[in-house]
C-alpha cells in the first residue's frame, strides 16, 4: 500500500531552496576556515605572534678552552639575567629587590620608568637566581643566559685573558681567538601570557639553539702552569717585586708549557679588572732590558761572525774606558785573563764589551732582528710587544757594548726565552705557539699548531758550545743557586738596570734566569724574571736561580726526566 | 484534508545529496580540527623534548664545571698534600749512563708467522687470532 503523504505546500517547497542556500553558505565558510588554516595570512601571523610571543635575544654558550690534557680552563655555564617591563611592573615592588640585588636597584625601579625594557641584573647564578624566582614579582622577568667562569681561578689567567658581560673576549686567547669562541647572540622565542609575562619555555618555535661556537686546546700544561705560578709568585713576594714573568717552552717544538705573570688575578671577579698592574701579561706585554742573560745570544752572535773562538782570551781590569763612558764589572772585579768560556761563567762585562768591536755592527743587528729582537713572536695572544731595538746607524760610542751586555735593548720575556730555546735545540729560531688545535662546532680540526722554524740562527757546533758553556755557569759560576742533583740545568743570570728619563737609576733592577734542562737533551727553557725587587737581594743569581731551581725540581715531580738517557742501543 | 500519493523516490536523490554533502563538509572540518589539535600536542611534545635538552645541556655544563674544578692542579696538591700527607720524592736523580759500557735488554718484536694452509684458512679460531696479532 502506498505511502499517503500530505501534499507539500508551494511555501514548504521554498524552504528547501533556503536550506540548499544555508548548506552553500556552511560550504562556503567550511571551506574558507580550511584555507585559513592551511594558508593564513602571513600580516595575522604577524599581529598574533607579537601578542603571543615575545622575541628576547639571548646568548650562546662560548666555546670551551683547554689545557694539553683536556682539562677545561674556560667554561660557559648557565646563568639567569633579570629584567623589568615598565608595562607590567608595579614600582611598589621595588622594596623586593633591594634584599636581593641591593638598595640602590631597589631605587632605580621605585619609581615609572618609560619604555618597556630594563636590565636589573645580570649573569645571576642558577642557584640564586632559582631561590629568588620563586616569588614571582610581576613585571620582573628573566632569561636565561650564559656567563663564562675559570673554573681554576687564577691558574693561566694571563694566557687565557677574560670576557665582556655579553661574553665578548677582552684579552688573552679570549680576545684573540673571539671569532672561534664566540657564538652570536641569538633570538629566542618566549610565549606571553594574558599578562604579558614572557615564560621561557622553549617554544616550539624556538626549537633548541645550536651552539655554532669552537673548542681550543692549548699547549699549555696545566700542572706545570701551577708550578710557575706558585713558584713565581712565592719568589716574588720573597723579594718584594713589584712585576714579575715566567716562561716555559719545548725547546723542540716552540709549545709555550707555561706562561705566569705576576701580579694574578682572577678573572672570575669583576672587581680585580679594576688593577691594571694585574691585568697586565708581563710575559708578553712588557719590555724590559734584559742584562747579563743576553750574553748567550751575543756571544754566540760573536762566534758566528768570526768575531771570537773558543780559542780567544780577554784581559778583564775590572773596569774599562769606552768613548765617554766607563764600563764595569759588578764591584769593579777584576777577571783578568780568561778565555770565551769563563767570560760567561763570571758574566763579565768587560770581556763582552772588547767582544763586541770586533763584530761588524750591521751583521750584529741583522743576527739579533734574526734572533726575533724588536718584532713580535707571533704568538697567537692578544697584547704582545714587539721590544726595541737600535738601528745599526745608531751603534755609536758605547752602544754596541752596551747590547753585547744586554744594556740599550728592550725585549719580552717570551722574546728572550725562544732565542735562549735556538741554543737548547742546535740553533733553530722557533716560533712559540700556543694553540694546540682548534675545532669547530661539529669538532671538526680546523687548525693545528705545530712546529715552525724561522731561522737557523746559529751553527749546531756554536750551540753546543754555548750549553756547556751554560751548563758551567750553573754548576761553576754565577748561577749555582740553580743546581740542582736531580737535573742537570744550563743557564744564565742576568741583573739589569732600568732607565728612566735616560739614566739609569739606582735600586731599580730587573733580576733574570733564563735556562734549560735536562743539559744534555734539553726538554725545558724557561725564563724567570722579577721587575723592581725592593729587598736586600736584587742579583738575577741572588732571587730569580732559586725560583728556577725550584720550578726545575717541582716539574721533574711530575715529569721526570727521560729514560732513555740511560738506554743504549742493542748491539 | 488532501492526500495524495508519495512522491519521494523522486525527492530522495536530491536531500540525500545535501546531507551527503553537508556530513563530507562537517567530517572535512571536524578532521581539520583534530590534526590542528594533534598539530598543537605535537608542538607541545616538541616544546617539551626540547626544554629537556636544554635541562640536560645546562646540567652537562654545570657538571663540566664541578669536573674540572676537580681536575684543578691546585686541588689534587693540597689534597695529596693534606689529606693523604704525600710528599716530595727527594731521590729522583738523573743518572747519566756511558752508552758504551752497558748493554740494556729490549723486547724483541718477532714477526708472525703468515698461516698459509688451508686448514689454517678455513680454522676461524686462527683468523681470530691473526686479527688480534
Amino acid at each position: 500500500m502506498p505511502r499517503i503523504k500530505k501534499n507539500e505546500p508551494e511555501n514548504i517547497r521554498r524552504s528547501k531552496s533556503v536550506w540548499k542556500a544555508v548548506y552553500l553558505v556552511l560550504i562556503v565558510l567550511a571551506a574558507g576556515t580550511a584555507w585559513i588554516q592551511l594558508k593564513p595570512d602571513t600580516r595575522v601571523v604577524r599581529q598574533s605572534q607579537r601578542q603571543y610571543w615575545a622575541s628576547v635575544a639571548v646568548s650562546a654558550s662560548r666555546g670551551e678552552i683547554k689545557d694539553r690534557n683536556g682539562i677545561p680552563l674556560a667554561v660557559s655555564v648557565p646563568a639567569t639575567s633579570f629584567f623589568i617591563d615598565p608595562k607590567y611592573w608595579d614600582p611598589k615592588s621595588a622594596d623586593l629587590l633591594s634584599k636581593p640585588f641591593g638598595k640602590n636597584i631597589a631605587k632605580k625601579f621605585s619609581k615609572d620608568l618609560p619604555g618597556r625594557f630594563y636590565w636589573v641584573v645580570r649573569n645571576v647564578p642558577k642557584e640564586k637566581a632559582d631561590s629568588f624566582l620563586e616569588k614571582e614579582i610581576p613585571g620582573l622577568y628573566t632569561i636565561s643566559e650564559r656567563i663564562r667562569v675559570y673554573p681554576h681561578g687564577e691558574l693561566a689567567s694571563h694566557v687565557l685573558g677574560y670576557c665582556d658581560i655579553d661574553d665578548y673576549g677582552q684579552a688573552g686567547v679570549e680576545l684573540a681567538w673571539n671569532h672561534i669562541l664566540f657564538s652570536p647572540p641569538r633570538t629566542r622565542f618566549m610565549t606571553r601570557d594574558s599578562k604579558g609575562k614572557t615564560l621561557d619555555t622553549m617554544g616550539g618555535k624556538s626549537g633548541v639553539l645550536k651552539n655554532t661556537s669552537g673548542s681550543i686546546r692549548l699547549t699549555i700544561d696545566s700542572r706545570i702552569q701551577q708550578i710557575v705560578e706558585w713558584r713565581l709568585s712565592e719568589g716574588a713576594k720573597a723579594a718584594k717585586a713589584s712585576w714579575g714573568a715566567g716562561v716555559c717552552v719545548d725547546p723542540n717544538t716552540g709549545e709555550v708549557l707555561a706562561l705566569a705573570s705576576y701580579p694574578s688575578l682572577d678573572p672570575n671577579d669583576r672587581n680585580n679588572l679594576k688593577d691594571q698592574n694585574a691585568v697586565r701579561n708581563n710575559a708578553v706585554g712588557r719590555v724590559f732590558e734584559p742584562g747579563s742573560i743576553f750574553k748567550p745570544i751575543t756571544m754566540s752572535i760573536a762566534v758566528e761572525t768570526a768575531a771570537a773562538n773558543k780559542n780567544s782570551a780577554y784581559n778583564c781590569r775590572g773596569t774599562m774606558k769606552l768613548a765617554d763612558k766607563t764600563i764595569s764589572d759588578v764591584n769593579k772585579k777584576a777577571h783578568g785573563i780568561q778565555d770565551l768560556m769563563h767570560v760567561l761563567m763570571n758574566s763579565c762585562n768587560i770581556g763582552m764589551a772588547i767582544m763586541s768591536m770586533g763584530v761588524p755592527r750591521h751583521q750584529a743587528y741583522g743576527m739579533l732582528k734574526q734572533f726575533g729582537f724588536g718584532e713580535k713572536t707571533e704568538i697567537e695572544l692578544a697584547g704582545e710587544e714587539s721590544g726595541l731595538i737600535k738601528s745599526p746607524e745608531e751603534w755609536i760610542g758605547t752602544v754596541p757594548a752596551n747590547i753585547f751586555i744586554g744594556q740599550g735593548i728592550a725585549v719580552t720575556p717570551l722574546q728572550a726565552v725562544m732565542a735562549i730555546g735556538s741554543i737548547a735545540n742546535g740553533g733553530s729560531l722557533l716560533k712559540p705557539y700556543l694553540i694546540a688545535e682548534v675545532q669547530d662546532s661539529d669538532g671538526k680540526v680546523i687548525h693545528k699548531g705545530g712546529r715552525r722554524a724561522r731561522y737557523q740562527v746559529m751553527s749546531s757546533k756554536t750551540a753546543e758550545f754555548m750549553r756547556t758553556a751554560m751548563n758551567r755557569v750553573v754548576s761553576e759560576g754565577g748561577g749555582k743557586l740553580a743546581f740542582t742533583e736531580k737535573v742537570s740545568i744550563a743557564g744564565k743570570t742576568g741583573t739589569a738596570q732600568i732607565a728612566s728619563g735616560g739614566e739609569y737609576r739606582k735600586g731599580h733592577y730587573v733580576a733574570s734566569f733564563v735556562g734549560f734542562w735536562p743539559s744534555e737533551k734539553p726538554r725545558y727553557v724557561m725564563i724567570i724574571s722579577l721587575g723592581e725587587p725592593q729587598g736586600a737581594r736584587y742579583y738575577g743569581g741572588q732571587i730569580a736561580a732559586p725560583i728556577f731551581k725550584a720550578i726545575v725540581e717541582d716539574i721533574v715531580q711530575v715529569s721526570p726526566p727521560e729514560k732513555d738517557l740511560m738506554k743504549t742501543e742493542l748491539n | 484534508m488532501q492526500y495524495t500519493e508519495c512522491r519521494h523516490e523522486n525527492e530522495k536523490p536530491h536531500s540525500s545529496l545535501f546531507v551527503i554533502c553537508f556530513l563530507s563538509v562537517f567530517i572535512c572540518a571536524a578532521a581539520l580540527g583534530t590534526l590542528r589539535l594533534y598539530g598543537l600536542y605535537l608542538e607541545h611534545r616538541i616544546s617539551e623534548t626540547a626544554g629537556r635538552i636544554e635541562a640536560c645541556r645546562e646540567s652537562n655544563l654545570d657538571m663540566s664545571k664541578k669536573y674540572s674544578e676537580l681536575l684543578s692542579p691546585a686541588r689534587i696538591y693540597s689534597y695529596a698534600r693534606e689529606e693523604l700527607g704525600m710528599v716530595n720524592a727527594e731521590d729522583i736523580r738523573t743518572i747519566k749512563v756511558d752508552n758504551s759500557d752497558i748493554m740494556v735488554a729490549q723486547a724483541v718484536v718477532y714477526p708472525m708467522e703468515e698461516k698459509t694452509g688451508f686448514l689454517d684458512y678455513i680454522n676461524p679460531f686462527v683468523r681470530k687470532a691473526h686479527a688480534k696479532n
